[in-house]
């Protein structure tokens, strides 16, 4: 407001001028008179400026170029580390994933020789019991001709018992006493 | 009283018989001093001392077991087999034997007999 003020006063000053007296600036279009006025009006605005609105602005520009500045650091900074960070979680993740292989492969070979080692022994185990059975069965058999045997045995002899008991009288013995005396001899 | 064994017993009881006493009489004292001994339970080995003692001395008794009768033929055949100076046969008949014939001599014995046969056959049994 005071700039427009001081600026009234300098162009109605100039105007007067201009209008008083015509020589080679009026001739060529400049009043000098106007044109130091303004110069004048054109340098207190400028230390008007410079000592009350550049420093506060070049203040905050400074203040907001440091904040961005600022920021932008701890983005990079951020980034930085995320990007560590990524690398960090990375390396344990391809460690965790070998690690994991290597238990499933540890697991997969205490499986297969837990499988391996279970069936060898109900392999060993039937084997035992087919064994055993077959023993059982052997003893059994033999046991059973024995029985058969000597059932036979008992048979015969009381069958012959019978069937020479009848059949032997005094001649028949006779000779059979003369048989076996012969044989005796 | 000493104990007189019975082999003497027999000896005693032979030599009787050989000098002809009578049978009857050996055996009464035989049996009056084992009645005195109190050797009731010996009578049967002491017989057979007196058989073995005869045995010795050439006669032999022989006990015969059959299941029928024997015949002469027979009876010489077992003569011929014992083969001694003197034989006596003791024939008993025995029908459970079936058959054949056993022969118990001093010192030796045969058994023929079937059933004997069929005893040893029961006995192959496992």
């Amino acid at each position: 407001m005071m700039n427009t003020t001081v600026n009234t006063m300098f162009t109605q000053f100039a105007a007067e001028a201009t209008h008083a007296e015509g020589n080679l600036f009026t001739s060529i279009g400049i009043d000098w008179r106007l044109l130091i006025l303004q110069t004048i009006a054109f340098l207190i605005l400028l230390w008007f400026l410079k000592r009350y609105v550049y420093p506060p602005l070049m203040q905050m520009l400074d203040k907001r170029d440091e904040t961005m500045r600022a920021a932008y650091q701890a983005a990079k900074e951020a980034e930085q580390k995320a990007a560590g960070t990524k690398d960090e979680v990375e390396a344990m993740l391809k460690q965790a994933r070998l690690e994991a292989k290597d238990i499933v492969t540890t697991a997969k070979e205490e499986a297969n020789a837990m499988v391996a080692s279970a069936e060898s022994k109900s392999k060993s185990q039937a084997e035992a019991l087919l064994a055993s059975a077959q023993a059982d069965i052997e003893k059994e058999v033999i046991a059973a001709k024995k029985e058969l045997h000597n059932e036979t045995i008992d048979l015969v002899a009381a069958a012959t018992e019978k069937v020479v008991g009848h059949a032997v009288d005094a001649k028949v013995d006779d000779k059979v006493i003369a048989a076996s005396l012969k044989e005796a001899k | 009283m000493d104990k007189i064994s019975r082999r003497k017993l027999a000896r005693y009881a032979v030599d009787g018989v050989e000098a002809g006493r009578k049978l009857n009489d050996i055996v009464a004292e035989l049996a009056a001093y084992l009645q005195d001994s109190r050797r009731q339970r010996e009578a049967d080995l002491v017989a057979r001392a007196i058989e073995d003692e005869l045995a010795a001395r050439g006669t032999v008794i022989a006990h015969v077991t059959s299941a029928h009768a024997l015949s002469a033929s027979m009876k010489d055949a077992i003569k011929q087999l014992v083969d001694a100076r003197e034989i006596h046969i003791n024939e008993t008949v025995d029908p459970s034997v079936i058959g054949g014939v056993r022969i118990e001599t001093p010192g030796r014995s045969l058994d023929a007999t079937i059933k004997r046969k069929l005893l040893t056959l029961r006995q192959a049994k496992m």
